[in-house]
């Protein structure tokens, strides 16, 4: 066995560095499991499809004729399937030279996302 | 500053072998306090719930301007006024909703593991009523679902309301 020295510290020195260097890799490493987490959360409590569906149907609907069936189904299927408050209705028409204008006035709010269109509707003369 | 030579190569051992023991346990101790893995990030519930939605957007979508509306049709075949029409309504959902779930390219090999039990809703005197509709598989494992669902406008048990279908999907 040899007698303690007091040579070789730099040796000593850098298999401290490196493995210092070895612990924080290993950090990211154990970090990048959580890549994507809060991205897929987003995506996910973003209610991107049901208000697109929410939209065609609203605007087919009015375009082919709103009846209170209709708007109570909806507005009752969006607060007990999709907890969200929606509500829709059509401005009064204004006739113009050509067309009749009025809006399709769309608001949807599940507490998190609030969304509001105004939907302009031309029917021609 | 030393030059470099060969001895002290115990020294130098000993040192690495403490390091690496070093770094062993402190990697063993913060791994153990929080365990995660790839399912809480929730990548596949999100990639599951966009085909989801895809497949059915794709079934609410007309094949021309004035054509027809392959999931209202289903709907409407589906109501409980139609009984003879309610097993064909099921098996064209099932046919088409299973075939969107299992596109692929054909070049890889593709594990057919997505299941689907699905349910419309409609509503009668303010009241929500489920009415169970088509499915494939049955979820003994309580595999973690995503619920994707669509809006239809049609005839529904002798009234012209608003449906809506949902579907669970998971991976068995």
């Amino acid at each position: 066995m040899e007698r303690l020295d007091e040579k070789g510290q730099w040796i000593v020195l850098m298999g401290f560095i490196i493995s210092v260097g070895i612990f924080f890799l290993a950090i990211i490493l154990n970090q990048s499991v959580m890549v994507g987490q809060t991205t897929s959360e987003g995506v996910l409590e973003f209610p991107k499809a049901e208000i697109r569906d929410l939209r065609t149907e609203i605007i087919d609907i009015t375009v082919a004729g709103n009846t209170p069936e209709k708007q109570n189904s909806i507005t009752t299927l969006a607060m007990e399937r999709e907890n969200a408050i929606v509500w829709y209705s059509q401005t009064a028409e204004e006739p113009g030279d050509i067309y009749t204008e009025s809006a399709i006035e769309i608001h949807f709010n599940n507490g998190v996302t609030s969304y509001y269109e105004n939907y302009p509707l031309f029917e021609k003369n | 500053m030393v030059s470099l030579s060969d001895s002290g190569q115990l020294f130098t051992i000993e040192g690495l072998t403490a390091a690496l023991i070093m770094i062993a346990s402190a990697y063993l101790v913060l791994g153990t306090g929080m365990v995660f893995t790839p399912g809480d990030a929730h990548i596949s519930d999100m990639q599951l719930q966009q085909l989801g939605n895809d497949a059915l957007l794709m079934m609410d979508t007309k094949d021309t301007s004035d054509g027809e509306n392959r999931l209202v049709s289903i709907v409407y075949n589906a109501s409980p006024d139609r009984p003879t029409k309610n097993e064909a309504a099921r098996s064209e959902f099932d046919l088409a909703f299973t075939d969107y779930l299992r596109k692929n390219t054909g070049s890889t090999a593709q594990v057919d593991s997505l299941r689907y039990s699905s349910a419309i809703y409609s509503v009668s005197g303010g009241d929500v009523i489920p009415t169970e509709f088509a499915n494939n598989g049955d979820n003994f494992g309580r595999n973690p679902a995503v619920r994707c669902g669509r809006y239809v406008s049609t005839n529904w048990d002798g009234a012209d309301t608003v449906e809506r279908l949902e579907v669970l999907i998971w991976r068995d």
